[in-house]
């Protein structure tokens, strides 16, 4: 007899973790990383400043940390971090059924989208070795050996949130983006006509056509005509007032009367525009840096 | 100790104002490939050490913040304060100003401080981090300087040098998985070389100024009032016209001389000789030689070989208070010496 090479013994055993998680775990969003880098990734520093989330599977996982989340709030110099973990164990058979090989695993760096708490969690630790396996490994796939086990172990913490794009087809997903995603408000003067929808890519051209060459864009988190307020994020290049902002999909076109990027309607922990105001009133800018050499 | 009166000119927290003014319109670009831009951010900044309640108030008002933190941040404080009695001026150099009701508001020199900074930037990313250092070094070769209205009652506004002393880079990677969590931050220390002020006293405006001085006429110069006039005796006889610029003397001769001058004006028909370059004491019925001509005349009268002499000052017109424009009036009077 050889407990360990049991196929049936195994097959059953991981049957009954499979129908534990479906009854008793919760559905997640799995929202691996893609990069706009065309190498995946800075190959020198070994990180990667323009990653992007814009896929999403749902997946059961079970909440291993059943009582609370590890971790807490902490004060910081730079504020509060929520430095919240918590454990997963995601079937391997779930995840083979969902994600079909695109990725080979869950991996570090990837998101979790944890409905139940509304926040978007960053897979920190993968582990397939978290079963002791009384009954061996899983049944072995040939084309896959790799993937014999029940189920992945993940650690998860709350994301670092380094202004990245996420655009998923879950909407509660891109509520809490938007609610996080670093965005100005741009005051329209209010003679212009047609509508900004939400996700769309607006721009102003050098000629101030609506065909013209691009000089900015942006993408619309809010518009509100009545204030004639436009709410925009993911601002590339420098905005100027008195041009206009085009939304090519609706043909919207109106006019900035002012700006300012100091303040991030997202962002209410930060000093930046009290500062800038403040310092109107006690700095002297008759000059600018006498003495200095630059 | 220090009186009944408080001031304060915030004028430490103007310098933490002027110091985060420098660095509250850092953007940050995030490039596609290196070179197409994909976005661009304002990098928040925050003054360390806010209370408890205000952090997470403002922060997680919902208790329902959907990440940990959004990067990148920036935040700086003071850190430290240090006398620097290398930059301290007298102190009794005030600065004045008109005050109400023509009285004037004084204020002495400021003290010397310099105050420590310290600027920290918390990146997800290598070179976003690096792209903002680029952005911040180049300014400071070493010192910027800004121009600081301090104390606005008095139209105070001084140059204030802030040099950058120290950049590090802390990039944490090392740990246990998986708790351990790729942290860098960057911190630049800086100092600025700040003034702190006094109190500003409020007094009287003094309208007129009275000095009493004496002359050394021994000692004065051609055509000065210190020059010697002497008096030559009309009965006691004499013979000879000095010469400008002649050297005169009494005694037996030149090298023996008990004293000596330069002759100034020489008025032959009023016997009025004026000596400057004194040196010694004429007296009075003595001859005084030339020692080119050789003229020679008995002294009557020197007049005088001392003088007080007293200058008066006050505003004109007399009327004029610290708000007005006004000129200035000035009475010298002499006195000769009495003892």
């Amino acid at each position: 007899m050889n407990n360990f090479n049991s196929g049936a013994d195994q097959r059953l055993m991981e049957d009954l973790f499979c129908e534990f998680v479906q009854t008793w775990g919760i559905d997640v969003a799995y929202i691996p990383r893609d990069s706009s880098d065309p190498n995946g990734f800075d190959l020198l520093f070994g990180d990667d400043p323009v990653k992007k989330f814009t896929n999403n599977y749902t997946i059961e996982c079970y909440v291993q940390s059943v009582d609370n989340f590890e971790g807490g709030e902490f004060y910081s110099k730079f504020g509060l971090m929520v430095k919240k973990q918590a454990r997963f164990l995601m079937p391997n058979r779930a995840w083979k059924r969902e994600v079909q090989g695109t990725y080979l695993r869950p991996r570090e760096g990837d998101l979790l989208w944890l409905s139940n708490f509304g926040a978007l969690f960053e897979i920190k630790y993968v582990d397939e070795e978290y079963f002791f396996y009384p009954f061996g490994k899983g049944v072995s796939d040939p084309t896959a050996p790799e993937t014999n086990f029940y189920a992945f172990s993940l650690v998860v913490e709350k994301f670092r949130y380094n202004d990245e794009t996420i655009q998923t087809s879950v909407p509660e997903i891109s509520n809490a983006v938007n609610s996080i995603i670093a965005t100005y408000a741009f005051n329209m003067v209010n003679t212009g006509s047609g509508i900004y929808n939400v996700g769309d890519i607006v721009y102003q051209t050098s000629n101030n056509n609506i065909n013209g060459l691009q000089t900015a864009n942006a993408i619309v988190t809010s518009w509100d005509e009545p204030s004639a307020v436009l709410q925009l994020n993911t601002i590339s290049g420098l905005f100027l007032p008195n041009v206009s902002i085009f939304d090519a999909s609706t043909g919207a076109t109106w006019t900035v009367n002012n700006y300012s990027m100091l303040t991030n309607t997202n962002n209410p922990f930060m000093d930046n525009p009290g500062i800038n105001e403040a310092a109107n009133t006690i700095l002297n800018f008759s000059e600018t840096n006498p003495f200095g050499d630059s | 100790m220090f009186g009944n009166n408080p001031y304060y000119f915030r004028t430490i927290r103007n310098c933490v104002v002027a110091f985060g003014s420098l660095f509250d319109n850092m953007i940050m670009v995030k490039y596609i490939d290196g070179v197409t831009e994909k976005s661009r951010i304002v990098v928040p900044l925050t003054y360390e050490g806010k209370e408890d309640f205000i952090t997470r108030l403002i922060d997680n008002p919902r208790l329902a913040k959907p990440i940990e933190i959004s990067l990148p941040r920036a935040s700086f404080a003071i850190t430290s304060y240090n006398y620097a009695p290398n930059r301290k001026l007298s102190t009794y150099n005030s600065i004045t100003v008109p005050g109400v009701n023509g009285a004037a508001d004084q204020q002495y020199q400021p003290v010397p401080w310099d105050l420590g900074f310290e600027l920290c930037i918390y990146v997800r990313n290598v070179e976003d981090g690096t792209q903002l250092i680029e952005q911040i070094l180049p300014v400071f070769v070493p010192n910027y300087t800004l121009t600081i209205n301090y104390v606005p009652e008095l139209g105070i506004s001084r140059n204030v040098p802030l040099m950058l002393n120290s950049v590090t880079c802390s990039n944490e990677y090392e740990g246990a998985a998986p708790d351990q969590e790729r942290t860098i931050i960057w911190t630049l220390g800086f100092t600025m070389q700040a003034q702190l002020f006094g109190p500003i006293t409020t007094g009287n405006v003094i309208t007129q100024v009275s000095t009493n001085f004496f002359i050394d006429t021994q000692l004065g110069s051609n055509g000065l009032a210190s020059d010697v006039e002497i008096f030559l005796s009309d009965t006691a006889g004499g013979s000879g016209n000095y010469q400008i610029n002649e050297i005169v003397y009494q005694g037996a001769n030149l090298p023996d001389a008990t004293a000596t001058g330069t002759v100034s004006t020489w008025n032959a028909t009023g016997n009025v000789l004026v000596l400057a370059n004194v040196s010694g004491s004429f007296l009075a019925n003595a001859t005084i030689i030339g020692a080119t001509t050789g003229a020679i005349y008995y002294v009557g009268s020197i007049t005088p070989d001392v003088l007080m002499a007293n200058v008066t000052i006050t505003p004109l017109p007399a009327g004029a208070n610290s708000s007005n424009a006004y000129g200035f009036d000035t009475v010298i009077t002499e006195y000769p010496k009495t003892v």
